[in-house]
């Protein structure tokens, strides 16, 4: 599992990216009702979202990249957890996510989907 | 059996009813959703059909509440797009009055757009308003009663530039009439009708 500081995410975005493609994901109630909320979105646009997302490091730029941050919870074991902010991603909206891959499912989790703050 | 990645729990699969924060209708109960949730941190996940009906759902409820509204809260299209100073073009096309970000109603093939999320959408490009907080402004209608003024303002320039084109043409004869709040608080400008112009040509 890679650090929290690190510029690199715990899950290959690739990887994440493909299985989306596949339908091997489930979304979290909180982030459907998110969406709507701040977006008016459904889960499409969601996912329209993520597939366009980059794993470059968003500090370095942050109008163009969107890998944010790797985090762990406070669980034990902890399990990482990708954040990726992205600006103007779709229908000029500014998006902050997070995510991960179920190590039990192997399946992408969508666990949080809102609008970035101050975007 | 499934274990939760986050807390290593039990994730259980089952159709139950869940809470969903709708904006006009507040806090609301989905029936028959299909949810894997966690028995330890109650975390609720769904997958791509699941969601897409839980929102599918939702849009049912909300579409309900709307034409359950006395009509005479909505305005037509013509009137919308000319109160917000776009054309009926912009009007169908905008994504997000696409998307819902201002109420609106059909009947037959004519939308009808419901007043307080017009106002409220020119102000903030967001007319999704709790619907029971439109029932507020019954109680206290001089909030409401001053946008329908500033409507009529708006409605009556568009009107005086009609005006003067139409006398640059010397057509007068078929001027529009100015707009004014009807007896049942509705916009009407009593425009010439077809006797009207027989009588000029």
């Amino acid at each position: 599992m890679s650090d929290p500081t690190s510029k690199k995410p715990s899950y290959p975005l690739e990887e994440v990216q493909k299985k989306i493609r596949r339908n091997e994901y489930r979304i979290t109630l909180q982030a459907i009702n998110d969406a709507d909320t701040f977006f008016g979105w459904e889960r499409k646009d969601i996912i329209e979202c993520l597939l366009k997302l980059n794993d470059k490091y968003h500090n370095d730029d942050k109008d163009n990249n969107h890998f944010y941050k790797t985090d762990k919870n406070l669980n034990d074991p902890p399990h990482m957890m990708d954040v990726y902010r992205a600006k103007k991603i779709k229908d000029d909206c500014n998006v902050y996510t997070h995510l991960y891959i179920s190590n039990t499912e192997k399946i992408v989790v969508i666990n949080s989907f809102k609008k970035l703050k101050g975007g | 059996m499934t274990l939760c990645a986050l807390c290593s729990g039990t994730i259980n699969k089952a159709a139950k009813s869940v809470e969903f924060n709708s904006i006009p209708l507040g806090k609301i109960l989905v029936p028959d959703i299909l949810v894997y949730e966690c028995e330890k941190c109650l975390d609720q996940t769904l997958d791509n059909e699941q969601s897409d009906l839980l929102i599918r759902k939702v849009k049912e409820l909300e579409n309900k509440a709307f034409a359950q509204l006395p009509i005479g809260e909505f305005m037509s299209a013509k009137e919308t797009y000319g109160y917000l100073g776009i054309s009926k073009q912009a009007l169908s096309k905008d994504k997000k009055i696409k998307r819902g970000f201002i109420y609106s109603v059909k009947i037959g093939t004519q939308s009808f757009y419901y007043k307080k999320s017009v106002f409220r959408f020119k102000e903030t490009r967001d007319g999704r308003i709790p619907l029971q907080e439109t029932q507020e402004n019954k109680n206290n209608p001089k909030e409401f009663e001053s946008k329908m003024e500033e409507m009529l303002e708006h409605l009556n320039a568009i009107n005086a530039e009609i005006q003067n084109t139409y006398l640059s043409l010397e057509i007068d004869s078929i001027l529009p009439k100015p707009y004014n709040l009807n007896q049942k608080g509705k916009l009407a400008n009593n425009q010439n009708n077809e006797k009207d112009l027989a009588n000029a040509s």
